[in-house]
């Protein structure tokens, strides 16, 4: 399945990005907020095939347009009738690309799942991502207390989350800005 | 009349970013500076061609990383 913006098309995951993602996961850069990445090209295999069989889950790779080339993921996890948790977001791309890719996992969320509400739990150390969500018109939901354990330390979890009609505002703004910024 | 739309916008600038003082763009870097996340980004760069009513290319805006190079593009296409 592929969905597809004006910058970047985003597409479920298969056992063929397994090297990509792995690449991605064990990035230093990348990884400093994250979990501790897949001890193996292996691991990250075995990882995606249950993710594919999970239900609750709807993991995709950011795909640049121009380029054809995969530059990030993203995914709703936790999915149920009505909500759904969006993250695992990595990506390298432009400023652009980047917010695309969340439109466009908001969209499927909102219009092909029907949820009613996509929310976001960041580590709070992660100060930019926070201020992401706070600049993109979601709704504060507060700090749920040592919510992580990542590489063996509690951390703090920042709520945040988008009902349809939050993210129409966001979608509409991201629409607006680009058509003058074309990158 | 030059010299005023580009302070104009830097002042401009100054205010998404959330600086004390306008003086204090040259001086940051977006990968130090948490406020300047990616929506910010797009916002500063929406700013600059909807002021300048020019078209930048694309590679010059995405080489922007830091304030001196936001005020090394306005002085090259403010003239």
């Amino acid at each position: 399945m592929k969905i597809s913006g004006k910058f970047v098309y985003i597409k479920k995951i298969s056992l063929k990005d397994a090297l990509f993602i792995y690449k991605l996961r064990i990035d230093k850069l990348n990884s400093f907020f994250l979990h501790n990445p897949p001890k193996s090209i292996n691991a990250q295999k075995n990882w995606i095939r249950n993710n594919i069989k999970n239900k609750k889950a709807s993991d995709f790779v950011i795909i640049e347009k121009k380029y054809n080339k995969k530059i990030g993921t993203i995914a709703l996890n936790n999915i149920d009738k009505n909500s759904a948790e969006w993250g695992r977001w990595i990506s390298t791309g432009n400023s652009v690309q980047n917010i695309e890719s969340v439109v466009l996992l908001l969209k499927y969320g909102f219009k092909k799942l029907q949820l009613k509400k996509i929310y976001s739990l960041t580590n709070a150390n992660n100060k930019k991502v926070v201020n992401f969500h706070k600049n993109s018109n979601a709704n504060y939901n507060g700090i749920i207390k040592s919510f992580f354990n990542i590489k063996n330390k509690k951390i703090d979890a920042v709520k945040y989350s988008f009902n349809k009609e939050n993210f129409k505002k966001f979608e509409k703004k991201f629409i607006f800005m680009t058509q003058l910024v074309r990158l | 009349m030059k010299n005023s739309l580009k302070q104009n916008i830097i002042k401009k600038i100054s205010k998404i970013l959330k600086l004390k003082t306008y003086k204090q763009l040259g001086k940051i870097k977006r990968s130090q500076y948490d406020v300047w996340d990616s929506l910010v980004h797009l916002h500063i760069l929406f700013t600059i061609e909807k002021n300048i009513k020019k078209k930048i290319q694309g590679s010059k805006l995405n080489k922007i990383s830091n304030g001196a190079d936001i005020i090394k593009l306005l002085n090259e296409n403010i003239r």
